[in-house]
């Protein structure tokens, strides 16, 4: 039985459910509200959910609270990660690009949108 | 003073916890990356591809066995953002990976009350249920436990 107002993080959603919400880092949620039959929420999110009380969690919050604070430093840590760059619309040809062609940095008088 | 152009603005949180040495490898599975392609191997998801080989961690997410854990370190998981730890059962002996929470550390002890309140702390609570015996016994960071 966990009490009110426990941190806990690795909620599941349905009964036997394994974890399956708040596994980011730093990630909690907080026990607001015992009913008989359900248990009341809040999520990392802000999203204020009703649980089934026979669902499980894990108490504390997720690991690596700090990681929020990191900075890359430079473009090719991230490429280790696996993230490749973006290139800019506005550094495309007109033929390529609703934002493309034109001199300097100018958008043409659009306004912003996607390739598709 | 920075060393080169590429840590001058890298910042990044101090982890001396983690386990420097590779997983155990019985607990992962081989990970092939898929470069933003679906099935029809045209992008789906743009800006990926590449990166450093990984390899997947076994997870346990169910936490299905009841009995005391230790936790044995506490480690790098390339597929989450958050850690894991590596805990061993304390009869069975069985190793898994489980969800670190902050500040669990190696030689903490972490159970399950998934399967409902074990006999051992029935008896402590003198055979009937105790909230305040039974919070303080079983709200420990990592435990995994119901809401009721």
């Amino acid at each position: 039985m966990i009490p009110l107002s426990t941190v806990v993080f690795g909620l599941g959603i349905r009964r036997n459910d394994g974890a399956k919400l708040c596994r980011a880092a730093g990630a909690s949620a907080q026990v607001l509200q015992q009913e008989s039959e359900f248990t009341i929420c809040k999520l990392a999110s802000g999203e204020v959910r009703k649980f089934r009380s026979d669902v499980c969690a894990t108490i504390g919050v997720m690991s690596n609270e700090a990681r929020q604070h990191m900075k890359y430093g430079k473009a090719g840590r991230m490429r280790w990660l696996g993230i490749r760059p973006t290139v800019r619309g506005v550094a495309m040809n007109a033929n390529e690009h609703p934002h493309g062609g034109g001199r300097g940095k100018s958008k043409g008088n659009k306004h912003s949108r996607s390739t598709y | 003073m920075p060393v080169s152009p590429g840590m001058r603005h890298h910042q990044r949180p101090i982890h001396d916890h983690l386990w420097k040495g590779k997983p155990l490898r019985k607990l992962t599975i081989a990970k092939r990356g898929t470069g933003g392609r679906n099935n029809t191997g045209k992008i789906t998801c743009r800006h990926r591809g590449g990166g450093h080989k990984r390899r997947l961690r076994i997870i346990d997410y169910q936490r299905r066995e009841p009995g005391p854990q230790t936790v044995l370190r506490i480690e790098y998981d390339p597929g989450r953002s958050g850690h894991i730890a590596l805990i061993q059962h304390d009869e069975t002996k069985n190793q898994s990976y489980i969800l670190a929470a902050e500040g669990l550390r190696a030689g903490d002890k972490v159970e399950s009350y998934r399967a409902g309140i074990p006999k051992r702390l029935m008896e402590k609570m003198g055979g009937k249920i105790d909230p305040g015996i039974m919070a303080t016994e079983t709200i420990v960071k990592g435990n995994c436990l119901p809401f009721e």
